[in-house]
């Protein structure tokens, strides 16, 4: 426990340095609209980068839990697409279904997450390789039953995509409200708090008395039941449900990308929600900018992958600093002689700087 | 770590790899129920299934996946994971499609060979870069090859304007994708044996296999042990992008021209289908005959519900349902043996 209070200031750390990168990145896109003659802070292009935030959001938020917890998902587009199917399929324009066909969707998208997890926890099967099957299952599944869109969704449920107070979509603010919830969750409730620290060390948290399955299980439930959230509201914005709304988006890939961008470490045990909300905004504003400064769509892709290895190359070197001295390595015998004299500065740097903070 | 530590994990990564070549259950396994598959299908099908004809096709079909699967089964040796490789596959693809209907040469040898030579090229170039991605920027290669399969698809896209490749000279569908050796072998299928057979030797007889396999179980010691990984991660990732490089070419001169969209589940499919065989995800265990088995189990399912007369799609929950099985078993042995 003596490890948690360096732990959490360097995860501040993180997170604000993603901040710092998203209010870069939005300074840069801001002169670059300009000289294309726009507005970047204008109220409508401010409603189109939120709008491009919430889906990518919901999904993240779901990712980061199961990252966090040393566990991947590579099955939530698949589950996007059954749950804008379900969703629009049992309202089928009906309003009175609203409640229901949310609840139903929601519940078995949390089975889905149930089954998973427990495959990674009691199978032993891992998280990539466990999600990749259930992927391709859940795929089979809706290419055999489904042969394009199906259902309709009611106007009122449709508004939830087309609304908004001021510039703020009303998406958006839901996805930040999940996101706050499930920041709380993790800082405040027990299985939270053991998502760190499973992810960080199942086997020393098994020998302090952890339950391990139940984070991880977790972790799993809320990823599906986050990627329904999102199903349900490209369903509202399309007013049907698709089977491919999901693999369209590439949300598996992005938003992995978009959790490790925001400072998660991908081996699990540290990161936190807001990094990846930011993350998920420096990929929207960049998206933006590339659009309204009509940038050849093709090339979007290769920005993203310039930045994301940019990211983690940065964090990678401090984590390897920060992580060196918790194996206990002592200097003589190390073979990153570089990286122990960068640790030693380091150090001395925090030393130094230990009275004033 | 003391000198004696050393030696015994040494000869313990010894012991372990004799007992891999006798026993390499998972990967027999699996041929095994390719073969059942086959004669199930054949038997359901009035052994319409068998006819010549459509094994070749089958072969054909699936020698490009079983060249994917025996790389990135080289690349999980090691203990990293590359899912960019249908991107490469691509990049290679439009690389030599490119190059041969700009220059519009005669004879058949210099289309194959300058074909041939341009798709190997820009796949090693490719798996160079995620090499240097994951040992100068040290970025974790999942996440580096997450960045370069965008890197590589925007820009064969930006290259190609999003358009497949035309006036590829139908020689290399003549001369190589639609041959028969013999009148009966697709050339791309032995291409496919060949590659494999080479992989294999190189894994289990040769130094670099098993400096291969110790840095997958156990990079600190065999960084100890004197062994240079990083050299060795670089050689084989650029193996691994030769290989995919020759899939690229095999896919341009099936079809005489380019398939820009169509690789995008290739890496993840061939990922399953080296891990069905028993490679294991974290390294150090490694079978080409399993990836080559697994990755056929999944082509042989998906041409045989067709033949049958089933949705194809079906293949998508069995190979999900094996995939998880397969890992599942995997693990229970592997408990029971420690």
């Amino acid at each position: 426990m003596s490890a948690l209070a360096p732990k959490a200031r360097r995860r501040f750390g993180t997170t604000a340095i993603v901040y710092i990168a998203l209010l870069a990145v939005m300074i840069v896109g801001a002169v670059l609209v300009n000289t294309a003659g726009r507005n970047f802070l204008s109220p409508g292009n401010i409603r189109d980068i939120l709008t491009g935030m919430s889906v990518l959001g919901f999904v993240a938020i779901g990712q980061t839990l199961v990252i966090l917890c040393a566990s991947l998902d590579l099955s939530v587009p698949y589950v996007v697409s059954l749950s804008s199917l379900l969703g629009a399929t049992i309202m089928a324009g009906n309003p009175a279904n609203i409640i229901p066909a949310v609840l139903v969707t929601l519940t078995v998208a949390a089975g889905i997450g149930l089954l998973i997890g427990l495959t990674v926890t009691k199978l032993r099967v891992n998280g990539f390789i466990a999600t990749l099957g259930a992927g391709l299952i859940i795929k089979g599944y809706l290419d055999t039953q489904y042969k394009g869109t199906a259902g309709s969704m009611p106007w009122e449920f449709q508004l939830i995509g087309a609304t908004g107070v001021g510039p703020v979509p009303v998406s958006t603010i839901i996805m930040l409200a999940a996101a706050l919830l499930v920041a709380l969750f993790l800082s405040k409730t027990r299985t939270g708090n053991h998502m760190f620290a499973v992810g960080g060390n199942e086997q020393v948290s098994r020998f302090s008395g952890i339950r391990t399955s139940r984070p991880t299980v977790v972790a799993h439930m809320l990823c599906s039941v986050m990627a329904a959230m999102a199903g349900l509201l490209l369903a509202s914005r399309l007013g049907v449900g698709s089977p491919t709304v999901g693999t369209q988006g590439g949300y598996d890939l992005l938003s992995i990308a978009a959790v490790v961008l925001g400072g998660t470490l991908l081996l699990g045990g540290r990161g936190s929600i807001w990094g990846t909300i930011g993350g998920v905004a420096i990929f929207a504003v960049m998206d933006n900018v590339m659009s309204v400064i009509q940038l050849n769509p093709f090339l979007k892709d290769v920005v993203r992958g310039v930045i994301i290895v940019a990211a983690v190359a940065v964090y990678t070197g401090r984590a390897i600093e920060s992580r060196r001295p918790r194996f206990g390595r002592d200097s003589q015998s190390s073979m990153y002689p570089s990286v122990d004299l960068q640790l030693a500065m380091d150090q001395e740097k925090e030393r130094d700087h230990e009275p004033t903070s | 770590m003391s000198d004696n530590k050393i030696a015994n994990s040494t000869i313990a990564v010894a012991k372990q790899m004799g007992k891999r070549v006798r026993i390499d259950a998972a990967a027999w396994i699996v041929l095994g129920v390719d073969f059942a598959v086959i004669v199930a299908f054949g038997a359901a099908s009035d052994w319409r299934f068998l006819r010549t004809e459509n094994l070749q096709a089958l072969a054909v079909n699936s020698s490009q996946i079983v060249l994917l699967a025996t790389a990135v089964a080289l690349i999980l040796a090691l203990g990293e994971i590359d899912i960019s490789l249908g991107a490469v596959l691509v990049a290679s693809s439009v690389a030599s499609g490119q190059v041969l209907s700009v220059l519009q040469v005669d004879s058949t040898f210099l289309i194959l060979s300058i074909g041939l030579i341009s798709a190997v090229i820009v796949g090693s170039i490719c798996l160079a870069v995620n090499a240097g991605v994951l040992l100068i920027l040290k970025v974790n290669s999942f996440i580096g090859s997450l960045a370069t399969l965008g890197i590589f698809t925007g820009t064969v896209y930006v290259i190609t304007n999003g358009s497949n490749i035309t006036g590829v000279p139908i020689t290399v569908q003549d001369a190589f994708g639609s041959y028969r050796l013999f009148g009966f072998l697709p050339a791309p299928a032995l291409v496919a044996v060949i590659v494999a057979l080479g992989a294999w030797y190189v894994i289990r007889r040769t130094r670099l296999g098993v400096h291969m396999i110790a840095a997958g179980s156990n990079r600190d010691a065999s960084i100890r042990a004197g062994v240079k990984t990083q050299r060795i991660v670089l050689i084989t990732f650029l193996i691994a992008g030769v290989i995919v490089g020759l899939a690229g070419f095999i896919d341009l001169s099936r079809f005489g021209t380019t398939d820009i969209a169509g690789h995008q589940t290739d890496a993840l499919s061939a990922i399953a289908g080296a891990v069905i065989g028993g490679t294991r995800l974290n390294g150090g265990k490694v079978s080409i005959l399993g990836a080559i088995s697994g990755a056929l189990l999944a082509s042989i399912l998906q041409t045989g519900l067709i033949v049958v007369g089933l949705p194809s799609f079906y293949q998508l929950i069995a190979i999900g349902i094996v995939l998880i099985a397969a890992v599942a078993i995997g693990q229970r042995r592997k408990d029971v043996r420690n």
